[in-house]
C-alpha cells in the first residue's frame, strides 16, 4: 500500500473514532427524518409529489455543509492545539504528503457525507410520498443544477477554511471566518457592488454564489457562470499554495 | 563506542529575528551511547532538538544523522530517528495500540509482532487497548516511548523525559532506556534541566549556555575527577572536630575532609574518643550539579 495512503488511512481513523464526528451525521441523518415525517403530518404538504419533497429536503444540505466546514478546520488546527504535530511531522513522509492527506480525507468525508445525507432525503422522500403524478422534468433539472453547484461553492469554501487552518493553526478562527464569509456573501456583494466598483467582481465572495447563474443569467455585467468558476479556480489555488507554503515552512514550536 | 557518530552538528545556528537561539553549535553524538544534553531553562536545548527532528529550519550549519543531512535528505535522515519532543503528546481519543497502528502507517515495515514487542518492552500490555485519556502521565511517558522505538531507529530524542514524572516513573524510565541501549543498540540523546538525573542515566553530557557548547564530558570514569572523596560527618561540633582531626574544615557546622575508606574508621575513631557526637558519615560526591552550576554561573539566562 503506498504510503499515502496509509497518511490517508490515520487521518480516518482519526476523523471517525471521535463521537463527534457521528453525533454530527448522526443530528443531520435524524433531522431529515423528522422534516420529511413533519412534511407528511403537515396537511399543506402531505399530498406533494416525493421529487417536490426530495427538492425541499435538499435545502438541508446546508448542515452537510457546516459540518464539513468544522471538519475541514479542524484537521489541521486540531494537531497544533493536541500538540501531536509534533509527533505526526517527526516521520518520513513529507510535510506536503502530510497536509495533502488531511486535505484528501476531509474531502472524502465531505463527499462520504453528502451522499449519505442525498440517500437518507431520497430514502424519506420515495417511502412516505408518491412518486405518481406529474413529473416536472423542468424542476428535476433546476433542482439537480441548484445541488451541483452547492458543491462547488462549498468546495471553495472548505478550501478556504483549510488554508485558515493551517496559517492561523485555530479551529475557532477557521470555523469562525469561514462560516462568516459563507453566511455574509450577499452582504459583501452589497458593499462591493461589481455595478459601482468594476474591479469588484474578482472578488471572492461577489463569485460565490453560483446559483444566480441557474435560470436567471448574470446578475452583474461581464458576468458569467465561466467566469466566475475561473475567479473561484484561481482563488483555490492560492489558497492551496498559502496552505502548502506556509505548512511547509513553518517553525514547530511549543 | 567508536566508529561513526550517529549524529554530527555543523555549526548549527538558529536566528530568530536579532537574537541567535543557537550560536554555532557543533557536536558530534557518538553511537551505543545514552548521552546527556544539559542545561538550564532557555539555554536552547528544546531548540536544538526541534532542530534534528526537522520541526524548525537551521538559520546556518547542517545536521547529519547517520550521515544523511537534515536538509537535503529529511526522509531518509529522519527514519533514524524517533522522538518525543516535550510531552508525550497522543490522541487522547484513541487507544494506545490505535497510537501505535497510527505511527507505525507512517514508518515502512513495522509489523504487528513489532508492535507487540515495543508494547512488552514497556511494559504497557495490560492497558493498550484503553483510551489514552485514562492514562496517567507515566503510561502516556511509556507509549511514548514505545511509538518511537516502533521502526528501530538508531537514535531515541527524548526532550526533557522525566518532566513531571514522579521518582517511580524516573526509575523506570531510566532502567528501560538501558534496557535499550543494551538491546536495540540504540543511542539515546536525552535532554534534561535535572543534573542529578543525568549524572545517573548518561555515559557522556555536553552542556549548553545561551545557545553555546560550554563543554562535552564523559561521565561513569570513577578517576576523571568528578568524583572527588570529600567525607561529611555530621556532628555535634563541627569546629571541635577540626581541631581533633587537625585537618578539614567546617561546613553548616558538618565537618568535611578528604580521606579514603582506612581513614574514614580511624577518623571516626579519633571523634569519638575525643567525645564528639557522630550522627552520620557520608561521602560527598562533588556532582555534576556544582560543576554545571560553575560552568553556567549558576544558570543566569541572558
Amino acid at each position: 500500500m503506498s504510503s499515502f495512503v496509509r497518511l490517508v488511512q490515520n487521518e480516518n481513523m482519526k476523523m471517525y473514532r471521535r463521537p463527534r464526528t457521528w453525533v454530527m451525521i448522526g443530528i443531520t441523518i435524524a433531522l431529515v427524518f423528522i422534516f420529511g415525517i413533519v412534511s407528511k403530518l403537515e396537511p399543506s404538504t402531505a399530498d406533494m409529489n416525493a421529487w417536490g419533497i426530495m427538492s425541499n429536503l435538499l435545502s438541508m444540505s446546508f448542515l452537510v455543509n457546516i459540518f464539513s466546514l468544522v471538519i475541514m478546520a479542524e484537521i489541521v488546527a486540531s494537531e497544533f492545539t493536541w500538540g501531536t504535530i509534533k509527533l505526526l511531522l517527526i516521520r518520513p513522509s513529507s510535510r506536503y504528503k502530510i497536509l495533502a492527506s488531511k486535505l484528501v480525507s476531509a474531502l472524502l468525508f465531505m463527499i462520504g457525507f453528502m451522499i449519505l445525507f442525498l440517500f437518507a432525503a431520497a430514502l424519506i422522500s420515495f417511502t412516505l410520498f408518491t412518486t405518481s403524478g406529474s413529473l416536472d422534468t423542468g424542476l428535476i433539472d433546476q433542482m439537480l443544477k441548484q445541488f451541483g453547484l452547492g458543491l462547488i461553492t462549498l468546495f471553495v469554501i472548505l478550501t478556504f477554511a483549510f488554508m485558515l487552518s493551517t496559517v492561523f493553526r485555530s479551529s475557532g478562527i477557521a470555523i469562525g471566518l469561514s462560516m462568516f464569509l459563507y453566511m455574509t456573501s450577499d452582504l459583501w456583494m452589497l458593499l462591493f457592488n461589481p455595478v459601482k466598483y468594476p474591479w469588484a467582481k474578482y472578488l471572492l465572495f461577489v463569485n460565490m454564489n453560483l446559483g444566480q447563474y441557474v435560470g436567471g443569467g448574470a446578475r452583474f455585467e461581464g458576468m458569467s457562470l465561466s467566469f466566475s468558476l475561473a475567479v473561484l479556480a484561481v482563488h483555490v489555488f492560492l489558497f492551496l499554495l498559502i496552505s502548502f507554503g506556509i505548512f511547509k515552512k513553518r517553525d514547530v514550536a511549543a | 563506542m567508536t566508529g561513526e557518530p550517529v549524529v554530527q552538528l555543523k555549526g548549527v545556528t538558529k536566528q530568530i529575528g536579532n537574537k541567535k537561539i543557537i550560536d554555532n553549535l557543533t557536536l558530534d553524538i557518538p553511537a551505543g551511547q545514552v548521552f546527556g544534553f544539559l542545561g538550564p531553562n532557555g539555554s536552547g536545548k528544546t531548540t536544538t532538538i526541534r532542530m534534528m527532528v526537522g520541526l524548525m529550519s537551521l538559520t546556518q550549519g547542517d545536521i547529519l544523522i547517520q550521515g544523511q543531512s537534515i536538509k537535503t535528505h529529511y526522509e531518509q535522515a529522519i527514519a533514524h530517528v524517533g522522538a518525543i519532543v516535550e510531552n508525550p503528546e497522543m490522541y487522547k481519543f484513541l487507544t494506545g495500540y490505535q497510537n501505535l497502528i497510527h505511527y507505525a502507517r507512517m514508518s515502512s515495515g513495522v509489523s504487528d509482532e513489532r508492535i507487540q514487542e515495543a508494547i512488552a518492552l514497556v511494559g504497557l500490555g495490560g492497558r493498550i487497548h484503553d483510551k489514552v485519556k485514562t492514562y496517567s502521565l507515566g503510561m502516556r511517558q511509556r507509549l511514548g516511548v514505545a511509538q518511537a522505538i516502533l521502526h528501530h531507529p538508531r537514535l531515541l530524542i527524548l526532550d526533557e523525559p522525566t518532566n513531571g514524572l514522579d521518582p517511580q516513573g524516573i526509575r523506570e524510565l531510566r532502567d528501560y532506556l538501558r534496557l535499550l541501549t543494551r538491546e536495540e543498540g540504540i543511542t539515546v540523546f536525552v535532554s534534561s534541566h535535572l543534573l542529578s538525573e543525568m549524572e545517573l542515566m548518561c555515559d557522556s553530557v555536553a552542556v549548553i549556555q545561551s545557545g553555546r557548547l560550554v563543554d562535552v564530558r564523559t561521565l561513569k570514569d570513577s578517576d576523571s575527577g568528578l568524583t572527588a572523596h570529600q567525607v561529611a560527618f555530621e556532628v555535634n561540633d563541627a569546629k571541635r572536630a577540626v581541631e581533633v582531626v587537625g585537618e578539614g574544615r567546617d561546613e553548616d557546622n558538618t565537618f568535611i575532609v578528604s580521606a579514603d575508606r582506612e581513614q574514614i574508621a580511624a577518623i571516626n575513631a579519633k571523634l569519638v574518643m575525643a567525645g564528639v557526637l557522630v550522627y552520620s558519615i557520608y561521602t560527598k560526591v562533588t556532582s555534576l550539579e556544582d560543576q554545571f552550576l560553575e560552568l553556567t554561573g549558576g544558570g543566569h539566562i541572558e
